[in-house]
């Protein structure tokens, strides 16, 4: 009986799914009484973070959450057709102009953006999208095991440095195949070395023991002698991470730079109520709650928290990549550099 | 007029709503989303593939998986008897225990293993880090619960009578075991094995993790060419080789004759000394399940260096009872849809009017969801219900968890529905007692704790999914796992502790709702055989 009822239930769902679907012609834009937010799977913002944007416009504010960034870029090019949503949040440098290129998201930069956040803006794309969070992905290390340490080296200054046999059992890094972080630092090496050394430097990582993991969570919490029962000193975080290890540094001359974007969903049916969601991500409301909730920077000249002030790397002078050639060889480094570690 | 219903017809009416089910959740997207992968084929995505990388993951794939199901049944086993052949006091919640590993996040059991066989860890000095071997165990620990339960819950019901025969014409207790049990219980034996052998060659992030990001398989190297590489083209293919290999398998372990001389209503004995021997080959599969647990639960409860509860009082000030409280109601929700599903499956799949090749291959057909790739069928789910406009309805996570319950749930109920004496049957309707009436008076009640058992995994499975629904939207709220997986992936402080903490409330939760679930339909079933 149960499944019966059931089964006509489903019957149900499918029939609406296909006439929702359907009837979804080209008619003149309505306020909608609601939005989908695209988000990834480390979003987070309070509760009633949304109740103003609400107040002000009539539209409740839902998310659907599509894992990494590479996730969301992959899935939602998947999905162009019928998008999941009207607006995206956290599609960072790495994968944007993939995005903008494949035409899942269309241009809209907000007007609110001011001179202070136009070192965020993309490269070549300035006008395509909103950036919404900044930060490094940084080497971290342990400064309180150096100073413990009766070895003749200090920590490591730069990235060049790590070249050395003696870091090699020291440092645990995040896999560029399955780690956003770890895509992050695997461009770091190739902004320092170029595309000629990068692969040079792998190797000799490799060739000197460094520990691979599949995430950053294994790295950090599993590895790092500051992050939880690790034995590595060295590791690859983020920027803002010494902000809650205190004993922790960053080294600024090795991050590469990572600013997550919020784009305009191509196809969505709502565009200006989207624009006007978009613009809500640079309030106040939303930029203020970014490092406790997040654990990045705003990009906005809100004030940050006290601990972020004193022991987090400001994002800024980092490494970079131009955004279209990270788009055009992203795959062919990481082709050569999954060869390299996994041999 | 129930009684009138056509005999013959039985198993096609029950069958049709599952085989509906399982074609719009399942079948539809998997080929919807691998002809999309195909038709995006080109010549450099084939060529991406022919690397002496795929072989290696291919052999590592059935490896891993071989190995860590013939260690899940030598584990599994004397655990099947202990729980479920015998009868002692605290079973029931040791029968719940057992399925914690199941259901706990693989990214929190990856993390324990990790810690656990580092050079500095508990279990350093056996130099298993990142070893094969590791990932052999860390597969055995989340799938010795799957025999351990199923094979049991057959284990309960075989008649003592064959084993004593045998016993008083002089066979030694193993020679009992092997010439008289083991042949009993060879079905449900193999119908789980298959299921374990599914899990582990559709793993992803255990592998990774515990094996390091080189022991690569085709779980895993699918997630490469998808979110790395953007080939969808290279990824559909190797599903599709995924899904051979599997089918292979099903064809290899395909089930001949069923016919157990066994009687509904024995009831389990009590645990004597003569059953020392057991508890003691019961030792290895417990020690794989409680070192792991107990690492959790002592690291849950170490707090800034010290023990006590400040990682539970953190984890609850971000709101881990919600998280608790939309774990359960979608695990039930999901319950409610793929138990009866399952149900009807195999009273559909019981009737011996169904024909052989029609029952083989809808057997198949319903155990497929398990061996698929859970990049590629979320993938899948994403790509239809988008298409449908439904992406983010409230229902569509319970039906995809629904879909990966079925397997687990049929394959257990089945081989106590067929295993019911025909001649019980045959009995009833030479009182005149209709198809429909001999399967609610007889055949459903003597399977009634086989079902218990069924709820469990059904529950376990929900609870625990991280999977294949990743792309759906989830539901208002955020389940137990992904707060797990959302604390673990913070770098906020004490985020760890709070992670841990949360599988550990997961853990507790689990077992609470097995062992109600479990109370409570037993007193419902017996009040029922009152009321008759």
């Amino acid at each position: 009986m149960e499944t019966k009822r059931f089964n006509r239930a489903l019957a149900v769902i499918i029939a609406t799914g296909m006439l929702v679907a359907c009837s979804s012609g080209e008619t003149p834009e309505e306020t909608p009484t609601e939005l989908t937010l695209i988000t990834h799977g480390s979003f987070s913002l309070a509760d009633d973070t949304f109740d103003k944007f609400t107040a002000d416009t009539g539209i409740t504010v839902k998310f659907h959450e599509l894992g990494s960034a590479g996730e969301i870029v992959n899935a939602m090019n998947l999905t162009k057709n019928n998008p999941v949503g009207d607006v995206v949040w956290g599609i960072d440098n790495v994968f944007a102009a993939q995005a903008i290129e494949s035409g899942i998201v269309s241009e809209y930069a907000s007007p609110l953006l001011t001179a202070h956040e136009a070192p965020f803006l993309l490269k070549g794309y300035e006008t395509w999208m909103t950036p919404v969070t900044s930060g490094d992905i940084c080497l971290n290390y342990d400064d309180s095991w150096f100073a413990a340490s009766d070895s003749d080296y200090g920590p490591p200054t730069s990235l060049a440095d790590l070249k050395n046999p003696y870091y090699g059992p020291l440092i645990a890094i995040p896999a560029a195949s399955t780690s956003s972080v770890g895509v992050g630092f695997m461009l770091a090496t190739i902004a320092e070395f170029g595309e000629g050394g990068y692969e040079d430097f792998w190797k000799q990582l490799v060739a000197n023991g460094a520990t691979i993991t599949s995430g950053w969570s294994e790295a950090y919490y599993g590895e790092f002698t500051a992050g939880g029962d690790g034995d590595k000193p060295i590791v690859v975080s983020y920027g803002s991470s010494p902000a809650y290890a205190p004993t922790t540094r960053a080294v600024a001359s090795t991050c590469f730079s990572q600013v997550e974007y919020a784009g305009l969903v191509t196809g969505t049916k709502y565009p200006t109520a989207a624009k006007q969601l978009i613009d809500y991500l640079l309030s106040d409301n939303v930029q203020l709650q970014i490092p406790d909730e997040m654990y990045v920077f705003p990009v906005t000249d809100v004030a940050l928290p006290a601990d972020w002030e004193e022991n987090a790397l400001k994002p800024g002078s980092a490494l970079n990549i131009d955004a279209a050639l990270i788009s055009q060889k992203r795959s062919e480094w990481l082709q050569a550099w999954t060869e390299i570690v996994f041999g | 007029m129930v009684a009138s219903l056509d005999r013959n017809r039985l198993w096609l009416i029950t069958g049709i709503p599952v085989a509906v089910f399982v074609l719009a959740f399942f079948y539809y997207p998997l080929a919807n989303i691998l002809g999309t992968g195909f038709s995006s084929l080109s010549d450099t995505g084939v060529e991406s593939l022919l690397t002496s990388r795929l072989l290696a993951a291919t052999a590592r794939t059935i490896f891993y998986s071989l190995s860590a199901t013939v260690l899940s049944v030598l584990f599994g086993m004397p655990l099947a008897f202990l729980l479920y052949r015998v009868r002692f006091p605290g079973q029931r919640i040791l029968r719940s225990l057992v399925l914690v590993p199941f259901m706990l996040p693989t990214i929190v059991v990856g993390l324990a293993f990790r810690a656990l066989f580092r050079s500095n860890g508990a279990l350093g000095f056996l130099g298993l880090h990142e070893s094969a071997t590791a990932v052999v165990l860390a597969l055995t620990f989340f799938n010795i619960a799957l025999i351990a339960r199923s094979v049991g819950s057959s284990w309960a019901r075989l008649d003592y009578r064959q084993e004593d025969a045998a016993a008083s014409l002089g066979a030694t207790p193993f020679q009992v075991f092997w010439s008289v049990t083991l042949p009993n219980l060879r079905k449900a034996i193999l119908a789980s094995a298959s299921l374990v052998f599914l899990f582990c060659a559709t793993s992803f992030g255990l592998v990774l993790m515990v094996g390091g990001v080189r022991a690569s398989t085709i779980e895993t190297e699918i997630y490469l060419q998808v979110f790395s590489f953007g080939n969808l083209g290279a990824a559909a293919i190797l599903a599709t080789l995924q899904l051979v290999i599997v089918l292979v398998l099903l064809w290899v372990t395909r089930g001949s004759g069923y016919n157990l001389g066994v009687d509904a209503a024995t009831s389990v004995r009590k645990f004597t000394v003569r059953n020392l021997p057991i508890l003691f080959a019961s030792l290895p599969g417990a020690v794989l399940i409680l070192v792991p647990l107990g690492y959790l639960v002592f690291r849950s409860f170490s707090y800034e260096g010290s023990f006590g509860f400040g990682n539970f009082v953190q984890a609850s000030a971000e709101g881990v009872w919600d998280s608790a409280l939309a774990s359960v109601t979608i695990a039930i929700a999901s319950s409610a849809i793929s138990i009866p599903l399952a149900l009807f499956a195999a009273i559909s799949l019981s009737r011996r009017q169904i024909p052989g090749a029609v029952g083989g291959w809808f057997n198949t057909a319903l155990l497929l969801p398990l061996g698929a790739s859970s990049v590629v069928l979320g993938l899948g789910l994403l790509l239809t219900a988008s298409n449908l406009g439904i992406a983010g309805w409230w229902i569509i996570v319970p039906l995809a968890q629904g879909l990966v319950a079925l397997p687990l749930v049929l394959q257990t109920m089945l081989p106590a529905l067929k295993s019911i004496p025909s001649r019980r049957l045959e009995a009833a309707a030479s009182l005149g007692s209709g198809p429909v009436s001999s399967l609610f008076r007889i055949e459903l009640p003597s399977i009634r704790p086989v079902v218990l058992v069924s709820i469990g995994f059904a529950l376990a499975t929900a609870l625990g999914e991280f999977g294949a629904t990743s792309f759906l939207a989830r539901p208002g709220q955020i389940t137990l796992p992904v707060f797990i997986y959302q604390a673990i992936s913070s770098p906020k402080p004490g985020s760890f502790g709070v992670a841990l903490a949360a599988a550990v409330i997961l853990t507790v939760l689990t077992v609470t709702v097995l062992v109600v679930t479990e109370y409570g339909f037993r007193k419902v079933g017996k009040s029922a055989n009152v009321g008759k």
